[in-house]
C-alpha cells in the first residue's frame, strides 16, 4: 500500500480529534510548551509547528482566550478555554461519542459477519 | 541562543509586520522553556546539535511561519500548485511584478504615440496582454517549482543557515537557476533589442535634440552579443545540469568581457550628446546633457563594481574546485610514497 496515502488519511482523521482534544485539555489553562507535553503524555503528540498557529485560530475564532502573564521570571502565554466555547465543546464531544459508538457498532458489526462466514466454511 | 535568534528572525521574515512581534515573542517563550526543560533533564546547559534538534523539531521556518498566517489562500489547478506557506510571497511577487510590466508597456506603448506615430488598440491590447500573461505564467512556474521543492525535501533544511529554508538538491537548483536566466535574457533583448527604435525618439522628444554618443556606441552592440551568448549558455546548462568545463569557464569569461566593455564606456563618456553637429547647445541643454550623463557614468560605475565581484567570487570558487580536486590526487601520492 502506498504510506502516503495511509498518512493522508491519518492525517485527515486526527485534525478534528486534535481540536477536539486541545479545547478538552484547556478547560485548565495551558501556555504552548505545558499544553503539548500534557497532550503528549496523554498519547495525543502534537508538533509545535501544529499546535501553536492553531492555539491562535482557535482563539481568533473565539473558542480560547489568552492571556500573557509572569511565571517563573518569565512572561507566557495562557491559554483557556473561553466561557462561550464551553457548550460548544460538550456539543463536539457528545457528537464524537456518537461517531465513535456507531463505528465500533459497524465494526463489531463485520467481525460477526467474517467470523459467521469463517465457521461455515470450516 | 544564538541559533535559536537566528531561527526566530528567519521565521519573523516570512511574518506580515502587524502579526510578526506577537508570533515570535510567544514562540520564542515555547521554544525557550522546551530548551529549558531538556536541559533539566540532561543536568547541563544544550550544545548547538542538540539546539539544532529541537529547532528541527519545530519546524522548517518557511512552512512555520506559513501556518501562522491568516491568509490561508493557495493556487490549485487540479491539484495545489502554490500552498498557503508560499502564497503570501507570491502574491507580492505577483502583484509588484505585474505593476511594473504594466508601467513599462504602457510607457512604451504612449511615448511613441506622443511622437506622432499612430497608437492602434489592435496591437497594442493584445501585446500588453502577451506581457503581463508571459509574466503571470514565469512567476506562477517558479513558485510551482519552488513548491514543489519545499514539499520533496522541506524538512532537509539546516538550523545552522535557517534563512536557507527552502532546499533544493544542487542538480535542481542549476536547472531552476538556469531557466530563470534564459527568461531573463529573452525578457531583457527583447526590451534591448526594441529600446533602439523608440530610444532615438525620446531623445529627440525632450526638445533640444539629443542623441546617442561614442560611450553608448561603446556599450549596445558587445552587450547585445554578450546577452545572446549568456542566454545561450543558460540555456545550454538547463540540458547539462551536472556542470561541464564550458559552463564552468565560460560565464567567467562573459563577465570579464562585459566589465573590460563597461570600462571601455565609462573611459569613452558622452552617452547623450546634442544631435547639432555645431555643437553650439545652449547653457541650460549643456547642463541638462551634463546630468544625464552624470547618472550614466554613476550607474556605470556601480555596474562594473557589481561585474567585477561576482567575477571574483566566480573565479575563487573555480580555483577551490581545482584545489579541492587536486588534493585526493596528493593525498594518494603521498600514502603511496609512504
Amino acid at each position: 500500500m502506498n504510506p502516503d496515502l495511509f498518512e493522508n488519511l491519518r492525517l485527515e482523521l486526527r485534525r478534528g480529534c486534535l481540536i477536539l482534544a486541545v479545547l478538552a485539555q484547556l478547560r485548565n489553562e495551558h501556555y504552548g510548551y505545558t499544553l503539548r507535553k500534557a497532550l503528549a503524555d496523554q498519547g495525543m503528540a502534537i508538533d509545535e509547528g501544529t499546535l501553536y498557529p492553531l492555539l491562535r485560530r482557535l482563539e481568533s475564532q473565539g473558542l480560547l482566550v489568552s492571556e500573557w502573564r509572569e511565571e517563573e521570571k518569565r512572561n507566557k502565554r495562557f491559554y483557556r478555554l473561553s466561557a462561550s466555547a464551553e457548550p460548544i465543546l460538550r456539543q463536539l464531544l457528545e457528537e464524537w461519542q456518537n461517531i465513535n459508538s456507531s463505528l465500533t457498532h459497524i465494526i463489531a458489526g463485520q467481525d460477526a459477519t467474517v467470523n459467521a462466514t469463517v465457521n461455515s466454511t470450516t | 541562543m544564538q541559533l535559536l535568534d537566528r531561527y526566530l528572525k528567519t521565521v519573523g521574515s516570512y511574518l506580515p509586520k502587524s502579526q510578526r512581534a506577537d508570533i515570535i515573542r510567544e514562540l520564542s517563550e515555547n521554544i525557550r522553556s522546551q530548551m529549558e526543560d531538556r536541559e533539566m533533564e540532561l543536568g547541563r546547559p544544550l550544545n548547538e546539535a542538540e539546539q539544532e534538534a529541537i529547532l528541527k523539531q519545530v519546524g522548517n521556518p518557511l512552512v512555520v511561519a506559513g501556518r501562522f498566517q491568516k491568509d490561508q489562500r493557495s493556487v490549485a489547478f487540479g491539484r495545489q500548485m502554490i500552498g498557503p506557506a508560499l502564497f503570501p510571497l507570491y502574491a507580492k511577487v505577483l502583484s509588484v511584478n505585474l505593476a511594473i510590466t504594466l508601467v513599462i508597456c504602457v510607457t512604451a506603448a504612449v511615448v511613441p504615440a506622443s511622437l506622432g506615430k499612430s497608437l492602434t488598440s489592435f496591437g497594442t491590447v493584445p501585446a500588453i496582454l502577451f506581457q503581463l500573461m508571459l509574466q503571470f505564467s514565469i512567476i506562477t512556474t517558479i513558485f510551482t517549482v519552488a513548491e514543489r521543492s519545499l514539499n520533496r525535501n522541506g524538512d532537509q533544511w539546516n538550523p545552522r543557515k535557517p534563512s536557507a529554508a527552502l532546499p533544493m538538491p544542487e542538480g535542481t537548483r542549476r536547472v531552476f537557476s538556469s531557466i530563470v536566466e534564459v527568461v531573463i535574457g529573452l525578457i531583457f533583448l527583447y526590451w534591448f533589442i526594441s529600446a533602439r527604435s523608440y530610444v532615438p525618439g525620446i531623445l529627440s522628444s525632450l526638445g533640444t535634440g539629443l542623441r546617442a554618443g561614442p560611450g553608448s556606441y561603446v556599450l549596445y552592440l558587445p552587450v547585445l552579443v554578450l546577452t545572446l551568448a549568456g542566454t545561450a549558455l543558460s540555456a545550454f546548462t538547463l540540458f547539462s545540469p551536472q556542470g561541464t568545463v564550458l559552463s564552468d569557464y565560460a560565464r567567467p569569461a562573459i563577465n570579464a568581457v562585459f566589465l573590460a566593455v563597461v570600462c571601455v564606456s565609462i573611459v569613452a563618456g558622452h552617452w547623450i550628446i546634442p544631435a547639432e553637429a555645431t555643437g553650439r547647445a545652449s547653457q541650460s541643454t549643456a547642463a541638462f546633457i551634463e546630468n544625464i550623463n552624470q547618472w550614466i557614468r554613476i550607474s556605470l560605475i556601480v555596474t562594473a563594481l557589481g561585474a567585477a565581484l561576482q567575477l571574483f567570487f566566480e573565479v575563487r570558487r573555480i580555483m577551490n574546485r581545482r584545489r579541492n580536486s587536486a588534493l585526493p590526487g596528493m593525498n594518494s601520492l603521498v600514502s603511496r610514497s609512504l
